[in-house]
């Protein structure tokens, strides 16, 4: 796959409002998501980032709004005379990674990684030498060829992660959206399954959006952070310039310093706790 | 690509596909059994006929006896063949909807699909004696579509959990049968014997005539299921990982729904309720050949398939000269084993 470094964005919402039965959870949102770059939702629970994720993949249907796709729309509920891609279009542009997915019981890594081509294929062509391919190829990046053949439950919850990656992989989509896909992983896995999505957009220029909890993760991972807060878009841009003590207080309602992380640079939220001011004043 | 597959791939015309390499072995054993338990089951009975007289008789060659012809293709060979066929139908209507529902309990004589369609035969049975069998199958669709529907809509709640859907169905299943005792009290005593003959779940007397009102269902909905295997797959992995790659969920859920009720409909008013077959056969299925679906669900039917035409020669054979109908042998089986999976469930 060719980097695509063009300005055009690779996802955008205008006036996106998504909701759950009634509930209003994303009110009229306008955004933009650039090509072959890593975007971090971040904000508190419940404000609106993994509805807007499942809004993004047309997952849920928009109560209004749209969602363009290189300028397509994507929603199931669209302006007409608008130019729209049907499902398994979109499923070979955008692959979709949700929160803590479940196998059926039995199902080995390779059968799992393989239904990644499911949008590639049709009721004749249900194995291809390319399908082939690209699973063999799936395995490999994510390092987990030799676990094939093992059931996807026999793994360790980092190997069980990186399936599923390998899994949105083998359909080879330009955009690959992940929720929390860090979620119930110690640190070592955790770091693990960054790196390589980190190796993805790099090598491959595949343009990464994820929802992420930890704050100084997305800092040092995304070329560009998403602020929500109950529903709306609170700030966007990079790193360097989103992440502020005000915006840490606005938004996660915490006093914190931020400071420099030793390690890339990268801005690093240190939260200041009741705990931490008892420490300093017996200083 | 691996050991544990085989691809098939043809080079000037744009087919392919994979399949477990147990699969084409295990389907060739199963049928090799169903055959052999056909002979054995023709054979058996209170005027036995030797093994090789059954072939003979069967490939329509010359035997020393002139009975055997009408013994063995007008008495026993149509309810065997109603046996199996059952089997087959319930079986792969119970693999569609334990990979629909994502739900290892789901079963179409779990989820009242079956009381549903017994209710609408047996109505049908009493209510207009003199209909042609030709019009059961679509009674006992039509109840079975009602009775899956009311389970659906009342248990489905943005995603089903497993004892939701069993608790409903139970409930579903007990009001179709509460209603169908109440419609058997009504109904005058010729019908009602054969009603009830029939509800317990048995090919005695079964006719070319019922097979043939019986085949047309199997040949649409079994071919088409097959096809789906693959969209059984997808939905498999959660309803948001499916519609991500492009599966069109609602769509694929309600078509899958009706070619399962329509087999189990169908199954129904060819032989009763037989419980269990459903349940049991994509389990076993699943510990042959795994969870892919294009290779479970052509196992599973054959099964099933074998499974009730057992039951049948048990039924027939345990206590002879009295026969027991085997819908009472396949719950004899089956509902220790449901308690089990309840049980084994339960420790996750």
């Amino acid at each position: 796959m060719n980097s695509n470094l063009s300005l055009e964005p690779a996802l955008s919402a205008r006036k996106l409002s998504l909701a759950y039965d009634k509930t209003l959870i994303v009110n009229h949102l306008n955004l933009a998501i650039s090509a072959g770059k890593i975007t971090a939702l971040v904000g508190p629970n419940g404000c609106g980032k993994s509805t807007l994720l499942k809004g993004l993949a047309r997952l849920l249907k928009p109560q209004s709004g749209t969602v363009y796709l290189d300028g397509v729309a994507i929603s199931k509920r669209c302006p007409q005379g608008v130019a729209k891609y049907s499902t398994k279009e979109i499923a070979k542009r955008l692959g979709m990674l949700p929160q803590s997915p479940v196998a059926p019981e039995g199902l080995t890594v390779r059968e799992l990684v393989a239904q990644g081509r499911y949008p590639h294929q049709s009721w004749l062509q249900q194995w291809s030498r390319e399908d082939e391919q690209f699973t063999e190829q799936a395995l490999a990046i994510t390092g987990i060829a030799e676990l094939g053949d093992r059931p996807l439950d026999s793994l360790s919850g980092g190997q069980r992660q990186r399936a599923w990656i390998a899994m949105a992989l083998a359909q080879n989509t330009e955009i690959l959206l992940l929720d929390e896909p860090t979620t119930f992983l110690d640190l070592a896995h955790q770091i693990e399954v960054l790196d390589l999505l980190y190796d993805l957009n790099q090598t491959q220029g595949r343009t990464i959006v994820m929802v992420l909890h930890d704050l100084n993760q997305a800092c040092r991972y995304a070329d560009e952070l998403i602020v929500m807060r109950q529903g709306h878009l609170y700030a966007q841009g990079t790193p360097n310039l989103v992440m502020t003590e005000t915006m840490v207080a606005e938004v996660f309602g915490i006093e914190s310093q931020i400071v420099p992380d030793p390690m890339t640079g990268t801005p690093m939220c240190v939260p200041v706790s009741r705990k931490a001011r008892a420490s300093i004043g017996r200083k | 690509m691996t050991r544990n597959w085989l691809t098939i791939r043809l080079y000037h015309f744009p087919l392919s596909f994979q399949l477990d390499r147990r699969v084409p072995w295990l389907l060739v054993a199963l049928a090799i059994a169903a055959l052999a338990v056909l002979v054995v089951s023709v054979g058996y009975g209170e005027y036995p006929i030797s093994p090789i007289d059954v072939i003979r008789t069967i490939l329509g060659w010359q035997t020393d006896n002139s009975d055997y012809g009408f013994v063995i293709n007008t008495l026993r060979l149509p309810r065997i063949v109603a046996a199996f066929l059952v089997g087959m139908g319930l079986a792969i209507a119970g693999t569609i909807l334990q990979g629909l529902t994502r739900n290892p309990l789901a079963a179409p004589e779990i989820v009242g699909v079956e009381a549903g369609a017994g209710l609408a035969a047996v109505s049908l049975i009493v209510l207009f004696p003199s209909i042609p069998t030709l019009f059961l199958p679509i009674a006992a669709f039509t109840g079975a579509l009602i009775a899956a529907l009311l389970v659906y809509w009342l248990s489905w709640n943005g995603g089903s959990s497993p004892i939701r859907l069993i608790l409903v169905g139970v409930g579903i299943g007990a009001i179709a049968s509460a209603l169908t005792s109440l419609m058997i009290t009504f109904g005058n005593i010729y019908d009602v014997s054969q009603a009830l003959v029939w509800l317990a779940g048995s090919v005695y007397g079964r006719t070319w005539e019922h097979i043939q009102a019986f085949l047309p269902w199997l040949l649409i909905f079994v071919p088409l299921s097959f096809l789906s295997a693959r969209e059984l797959n997808t939905l498999n992995l959660g309803d948001d990982v499916a519609r991500g790659l492009g599966s069109r969920v609602e769509w694929q859920r309600v078509f899958l729904l009706i070619a399962s009720v329509a087999l189990a409909g169908a199954s129904v008013a060819t032989a009763g309720t037989i419980g269990f077959v459903g349940l049991i056969s994509p389990h076993l299925a699943r510990q042959l050949v795994g969870t892919s679906h294009e290779g479970l669900l052509p196992t599973a039917a054959l099964v099933g398939g074998l499974i009730v035409a057992l039951a049948d020669l048990l039924g027939r054979s345990l206590f002879a000269p009295i026969e027991i109908p085997c819908g009472v042998i396949t719950a004899a089986v089956g509902a220790p084993y449901f308690l089990y999976l309840l049980y084994r469930d339960r420790n996750q």
